[in-house]
């Protein structure tokens, strides 16, 4: 009977089944593990039944069939069910009809079980996999309830999926769909169309097999992409199964020295299987701990900046009234000094923003909103913007347009804007006289016109750069411009201002475009020049 | 005696045409006196609400041409005003300008999903700015 392979492999199914719904609700203990240790005892009864025809003579075909039959019954209701409530939004606002569906379900469940109109219990064997049953004149609208919960399960998982903005929720959505349709459809076809629609019954024994897809879609779910976040479950299942296997081997076990033997590995495996448990749940633990810092300390700089923010924003706004002279005339002395907070006002503001910047991207929160823009316009409105300091210091600052009309290219320009006044920023603090020139150039081989890039690359390109004949960089500093808080000898000299942190936010945010930014000095009083290279085609987020 | 005097120094809106007005809803009182002078002063009309719901009452009651709008506010944050403001027939149409310091970008894609028409840092801008944008915006 059982040595049977294909009703070995019957027996473990229906074992692996069980022990993921009944794992999965003892983890989860709310509706939508409910549910699904509703959809896998369902499934349990089905295969059990025809597990009980597959391995026993005639006389427990009927007991066979009806259980099979009753388990099918309840399937779709249980698939219906858990489809409302996982994870969210029920998108066809069914939960208000659940004790109707309940009422649809069991009506036939019980009709299945205590009456002939669905089916008559009256089996007999139909080729090497088959049953076939004596149908009740109320079978085609069994047929139609199935098809119809299931359908209206699988609409509301494809609208969970439409609707879902987390990439993790979307996978667990389509792998778990995925698997119960599979299953359903191919289970469906066995036991339910080929019977009804072209009375043919030769594989409805094989319709347990086709639990193998639900099976393989969650276990894989569960452990790749955190289904239900109960990773855990796989393990816990594969050492039960082992356990399992085992026991049935140390149950049939023909002599002592086997049953010893067998016993000892048994305890063995249990020890070991143990330990490897606690290891994993260790390891969710850690996680779901750092998933819970990274979340708060997010929060955290996103209300600490805006609190820090606060006050300077009074400052900044009451200073420039009274500079402008809002709430009276003021001395020329008062109106200097009142400059100087302001501009140190503007320092803290910045030193706020590189901060929660930095935060940002070393907490991979940097969110890029990608849009065309004409880099042309770009650095026209910095040097706009920067022209005033500039003249101050009486030295040139020149935009040298392209000869033909650049191409607007897709970048986040919030981000690149920050980039360029930063380096344009840098050059004016840097220059005592003279002047700089920024320049911008498009490229479309990997042949640079003027500058180096990457050895090797193709495709269109956009170099910005900024060259000035102000105090020059050594070269051993040039390397490590780009790292937080360095701001090369020549800085920490001449000015203390600023943390360091604005070129490597620029590197990272160029970064984050696909793109490069370098610097170049022939040394010390000799100028430099800095380079950002911006690749024109769709940028990755 | 400084409020006093600030008032005072401080111009009065002109009182021959008929002037704009503009909602401020900010929790900040010290910064809401601010943008008020200054508003005033570039002869707009302001009213002030201190959270969401006040907000919202003033934007049925006093329809005001622009509103400038926090986002941390006490109670229901500005995203909350959005939405309800956007579901209001008589107020849905008010052009709204979110003016705050917390800069986070889920919450400024949300605020530009319900039609803002601009999200800008407070530290960004000082009031003369201010007035410059709050310009781009109003009809005339």
């Amino acid at each position: 009977m059982i040595g049977n392979p294909l009703n070995v492999v019957l027996i473990l199914f229906l074992a692996i089944n069980l022990i993921l719904g009944f794992l999965i609700y003892f983890k989860k203990k709310d509706v939508i593990g409910k549910f699904f240790l509703g959809i896998s005892l369902s499934t349990g009864m089905w295969m059990a039944g025809l597990i009980i025809m597959a391995l026993f003579n005639q006389n427990f075909w009927f007991l066979g069939g009806k259980i099979a039959f009753a388990g099918a019954s309840l399937i779709p209701l249980f698939f219906l069910l858990f489809s409302i409530h996982f994870p969210e939004h029920d998108k066809l606002q069914l939960k208000g009809f659940t004790p109707f569906l309940y009422l649809i379900g069991f009506i036939f469940f019980l009709l299945i079980v205590f009456t002939d109109q669905i089916i008559s219990g009256n089996v007999s064997r139909v080729g090497q996999f088959g049953f076939t049953d004596k149908f009740g004149f109320l079978y085609p609208f069994f047929g139609i309830y199935f098809i119809t919960f299931v359908l209206a399960g699988c609409l509301n998982f494809i609208g969970k999926l439409k609707k879902s903005k987390s990439r993790e929720e979307k996978t667990q959505i389509k792998f778990f769909i995925s698997g119960a349709i599979l299953s359903i459809i191919a289970g469906s076809i066995t036991n339910l169309l080929l019977p009804l629609l072209f009375d043919v019954y030769n594989y409805s024994g094989l319709g347990p097999f086709t639990t193998i897809f639900f099976i393989a879609f969650t276990a894989y779910a569960i452990a790749k992409h955190h289904l239900m976040n109960i990773r855990v479950i796989l393990t816990e299942v594969l050492i039960s199964l082992v356990g399992l296997i085992l026991i049935i081997e140390i149950i049939t076990a023909e002599t002592i020295l086997q049953l010893l033997l067998k016993t000892l590995i048994f305890l063995m495996f249990g020890y070991m299987g143990i330990l490897l448990l606690k290891s994993v749940y260790k390891e969710i633990e850690r996680r779901e701990e750092l998933e819970k810092l990274d979340k708060a300390k997010s929060e955290f700089i996103s209300i600490a900046s805006h609190q820090l923010r606060a006050p300077l924003t009074i400052i900044k706004g009451y200073v420039s009234m009274l500079v402008e002279g809002s709430y009276g005339k003021i001395t020329k002395e008062s109106r200097e000094s009142l400059q100087n907070v302001y501009q140190s006002n503007e320092r803290l503001i910045r030193l706020v923003n590189d901060l929660l910047d930095i935060s940002r991207i070393e907490t991979g929160k940097i969110e890029m909103v990608l849009k065309k823009t004409s880099l042309e316009n770009m650095i026209s409105s910095v040097i706009e913007e920067m022209g005033p300091q500039a003249k101050k210091k009486n030295i040139f600052l020149e935009f040298q347009k392209p000869q033909k009309l650049l191409p607007e290219i897709i970048i986040d320009s919030d981000k690149t804007r920050q980039v360029i006044l930063n380096l344009i920023d840098n050059a004016v603090k840097y220059t005592g006289k003279g002047g700089i020139v920024v320049s911008v150039d498009y490229q479309k081989s990997a042949k640079p016109t003027f500058v180096r890039t990457s050895a090797g690359e193709g495709g269109e390109k956009i170099i910005i750069k900024v060259k000035d004949t102000g105090e020059g960089i050594d070269k051993e500093d040039l390397p490590k411009l780009f790292e937080s808080f360095s701001r090369g000898r020549a800085g920490s000299r001449l000015f203390t201002e600023g943390a360091g942190l604005g070129l490597y936010i620029a590197r990272k945010f160029i970064e984050l475009h696909g793109g490069k930014i370098w610097a170049e000095s022939e040394g010390r009083g000799r100028g430099s020049a800095f380079y950002i290279e911006l690749p024109i085609k769709s940028l990755k987020k | 005696m400084v409020v006093v005097a600030r008032a005072a120094a401080v111009a009065q809106p002109s009182q021959t045409t008929m002037a704009k007005t503009i909602l401020i809803i900010e929790d900040e009182k010290i910064l809401a006196g601010m943008y008020r002078d200054k508003f005033n002063q570039a002869g707009y009309k302001v009213f002030w609400a201190s959270d969401a719901e006040e907000g919202l009452k003033l934007a049925k009651t006093k329809s005001p041409d622009l509103i400038i709008l926090d986002i941390l506010l006490p109670g229901e944050n500005g995203v909350y005003f959005l939405e309800k403001l956007r579901k209001d027939e008589k107020s849905a149409e008010i052009p709204v300008i979110v003016f705050s310091n917390f800069d986070d970008p889920a919450i400024k894609k949300q605020s530009l999903a319900l039609g803002i028409k601009n999200y800008l840092m407070k530290t960004n801008y000082n009031p003369r700015d201010i007035v410059k944008e709050v310009k781009k915006y109003l009809k005339k």
